[in-house]
């Protein structure tokens, strides 16, 4: 059978949908019985455990899809800017992934999955045909393959921290009792990686063009989305805000970057 | 706290110096400075910006601003008014990178030492700490976040001393004596002074590279020529290239040789604090003409105009484009714009004005393994003909007879170089670097700052350890229940009275 990338990100999208339901089942099964009863705890666990599969499975089937994109063209991976939503999708999971063991409001990983679920149906949607693969030069395809891979991680990371910070602030109850410290950790890992992201697009500038900065849209973006949470920074590492206040700021930071990658700001430099 | 209690709180206004001080160093003046950059990066994306052409060309400039205002007719002359059409190069982007710099060197002092820079000291700073404390009789608060206390029978000064060292062993960092009733402990304080510093090194080298960077464009070499750097560097450069992927440079001082470098396709190479990339290396045809007498034929070109010369050089690109005369309007953020004659590339003309001829020259490639060396076509017209009445092939050197005179040919490879010294880029990465493990180190280990304060009650010491927002800025108020909740502070806490309880079990 001839399995093609669409096909696979396209079973990564339903994985998503259905640890979202998974997630939902967990929910609805510690709100039916008493949250101490071992019963509930354990038919909540299982729901829990398939949930984290799904996550993973659907990791799993976006990164098949993007390699075999790759080997399918013959080039360097994410050289396409649809891939870069695909990847920033897939980041968005691991990195929910590797939250599960912390606190999180209780609707914040069902909005995570929806919003992953968007990215990939709006990815998959706009995937390109063979014909208009990348207008990259091949010399300058590492380079832009490995900051976008920076740039993946650091978009996977912020989607992850915005919807956490979203189910926060919907979330009266949650408000108060959880730490200030909700989601706003990965957004700072996702400000590193896009550091990375930053450092890397410019010395492949400068090792491929003889320029390190030419204000490029997809560079523009990068800054742009730097000093945003650069803000988010200076808020929980030297005043240390409220945690609404971070919040806000967090969502604020979803908000572009899902402008970003819809407006395909990720481009080739 | 507000940003408005914030501000109001570090302004004092019998003090203006010191207040100045204060509100330009706030860590809100940071992030609404970096929001400000922000809101810059954002019209840079969205508005048209004015593309370098236009900035050199006069003429390439007036039709991009009249394309502007067909493309915006209500808002154009207001962008252009307010300079938001080239925000990238705007003296209002270099004032707010230079506030922030600023911004940043006195927040990064501040945040060093914070009680020394506070208004009247650490006498203060204590002060204010200790008014947050319950007074005799009254409730010890109910401590919702960043505050906790502990009683323990003795004296305050052994309970202090034996709570300084449990911190030190945790790697707090004690400021004031653990003698006194009060004392300022922080650890990993020091993770955000390496993002202030990475910062401080970025500003300050793109500052360096715009004052002190030059970069020489399209220096072209024909095969064999030595031609001057210039620039002061007292060097002249040679290179030769076989139209492949490397070009070597052999560089000289006076005649004498003193070094060679390789320059790979695509990639930088250092030669005495310069940089060079082989930008292209491009097809050439020298191009002679002789009578029947030996004298020399005056020949033109497109390109350089009016003057005659005796021999010229024709430059080819292995690509075609299409032959046009165009006008490049692109309003599309970074999309270029000017005027050019756009030939094929592969295609070049030579006029003969004394013999009222043209010859069209025309390149290709040798792809295929059997015949590498690439051919050329030279076709001649006579007036206003469009008709060759002359056509040949050629590889390689060769003279041709036409038209009673005799052409020679001679195939070169040209090397075009770009190089330029610019030293505020070792700043500039050595500011990313410096930028990124501070954040990294910051995220994994934030920055942790108490007071630890003794106080006497009923023959007994409680001790108070007091964690508030702001005690980087020196601002202090009595923490509101909507405060935040740290971790790090229940852990601290919670080490400190199982040590001091093991000490009294002792």
């Amino acid at each position: 059978m001839h399995i093609s990338e669409t096909f696979l990100f396209a079973t990564g999208a339903a994985c998503v949908i259905g640890g979202a339901l998974a997630y939902m089942m967990s929910v609805m099964r510690r709100s039916v019985l008493p949250g101490d009863q071992p019963t509930a705890l354990g038919t909540a666990g299982s729901w829990r455990n398939i949930e984290q599969a799904l996550g993973l499975a659907s990791f799993l089937c976006t990164a098949a899809g993007l390699v075999l994109a790759t080997v399918q063209g013959n080039r360097w991976p994410l050289t396409v800017p649809t891939e870069v939503v695909f990847a920033s999708a897939g980041f968005a999971l691991l990195w929910q992934i590797q939250q599960r063991q912390r606190y999180q409001p209780r609707w914040a990983p069902l909005l995570c999955y929806l919003l992953v679920f968007g990215l990939l149906l709006w990815a998959i949607v706009r995937w390109p045909t063979a014909e208009n693969v990348s207008r990259i030069e091949e010399w300058q395809q590492a380079w832009t393959a490995t900051a976008h891979l920076a740039l993946a991680v650091a978009c996977g990371a912020f989607v992850q921290a915005g919807g956490v910070a979203l189910a926060s602030l919907l979330s009266e109850r949650d408000n108060q009792a959880s730490s200030p410290q909700i989601g706003s950790n990965v957004a700072l890992w996702g400000l590193a990686a896009l550091t990375t992201s930053l450092g890397v697009t410019s010395v492949g500038g400068l090792h491929t063009r003889g320029m390190p900065w030419s204000w490029t849209s997809s560079e523009s973006w990068q800054l742009l989305l730097w000093l945003f949470y650069a803000v988010l920074w200076c808020a929980q590492r030297l005043l240390v805000l409220r945690r609404r206040q971070v919040c806000i700021l967090a969502v604020a930071g979803l908000l572009l970057v899902l402008i970003m990658l819809g407006t395909t700001g990720a481009g080739p430099t | 706290m507000g940003i408005r209690e914030h501000f109001a709180e570090r302004w004092d206004s019998q003090d203006i110096l010191d207040s100045l001080w204060r509100v330009v160093a706030s860590p809100y003046t940071t992030m609404l400075l970096l929001l400000s950059l922000a809101a810059v990066a954002a019209c840079g994306i969205i508005l048209p910006q004015r593309p370098a052409e236009a900035l050199a060309d006069p003429l390439a400039e007036s039709l991009w601003t009249t394309s502007l205002r067909e493309r915006y007719p209500g808002t154009a002359d207001g962008l252009l008014r307010f300079g938001l059409v080239g925000v990238y190069r705007s003296a209002w982007l270099r004032g707010l990178l230079g506030f922030l710099a600023l911004n940043l060197l006195l927040g990064m002092v501040e945040w060093i030492c914070p009680p020394r820079w506070l208004p009247a000291g650490l006498a203060s700073m204590e002060g204010a700490v200790r008014s947050l404390l319950p007074t005799q009789g009254e409730q010890t608060p109910a401590t919702p976040e960043g505050n906790h206390s502990a009683s323990l029978p003795g004296a305050a000064g052994d309970a202090m001393r034996r709570a300084c060292q449990i911190l030190r062993t945790q790697g707090f960092r004690i400021r004031g004596n653990s003698q006194n009733d009060t004392v300022y402990a922080q650890r990993f304080a020091l993770f955000p002074v390496l993002v202030y510093v990475g910062a401080l090194l970025v500003l300050g080298g793109a500052a360096l590279g715009e004052r002190t960077a030059w970069w020489e464009e399209g220096f072209i070499l024909a095969p064999g020529q030595v031609r001057p750097l210039g620039h002061n560097t007292g060097l002249a450069v040679r290179a030769e290239t076989d139209g492949g992927a490397q070009t070597r440079l052999t560089f000289f001082r006076g005649n004498r040789e003193v070094g060679r470098k390789v320059l790979q396709a695509h990639a930088p190479s250092l030669y005495d604090h310069l940089l060079f990339y082989a930008t292209a290396s491009e097809p050439a045809l020298r191009v002679r003409a002789e009578d029947v007498a030996g004298r020399g034929v005056s020949l033109q070109t497109p390109e350089t105009g009016a003057t005659q010369f005796a021999e010229v050089a024709l430059r080819f690109r292995e690509e075609e484009a299409s032959s046009q005369y165009i006008v490049v309007l692109n309003l599309t953020p970074g999309g270029p714009t000017g005027r050019q004659y756009q030939q094929k590339g592969n295609e070049r003309y030579v006029l003969v004005p004394s013999r009222d001829l043209t010859l069209r020259l025309r390149y290709a490639a040798g792809g295929s393994e059997s015949d590498p060396a690439p051919t050329f076509q030279v076709e001649a017209f006579r007036g206003g003909e469009t008709v060759p009445f002359y056509r040949q092939y050629f590889t390689g050197d060769n003279s041709l007879q036409i038209d009673g005179d005799l052409y020679t040919f001679e195939p070169q490879h040209y090397s075009v170089v770009r190089f330029g010294q610019d030293y505020g880029l070792i700043l500039v990465f050595g500011g990313v670097v410096l930028l990124l493990v501070g954040i990294l180190s910051s995220t994994g280990r934030p920055p942790q700052r108490l007071w630890l304060l003794s106080q006497s009650v009923h023959r007994e010491v409680e001790l108070y350890l007091i964690v508030l927002p702001h005690t980087a800025a020196g601002t202090l108020s009595r923490a509101s229940g909507e405060g935040p909740v740290f971790p790090w502070f229940e852990n601290v806490v919670q080490t400190l009275a199982t040590q001091l309880a093991w000490h009294e079990r002792r």
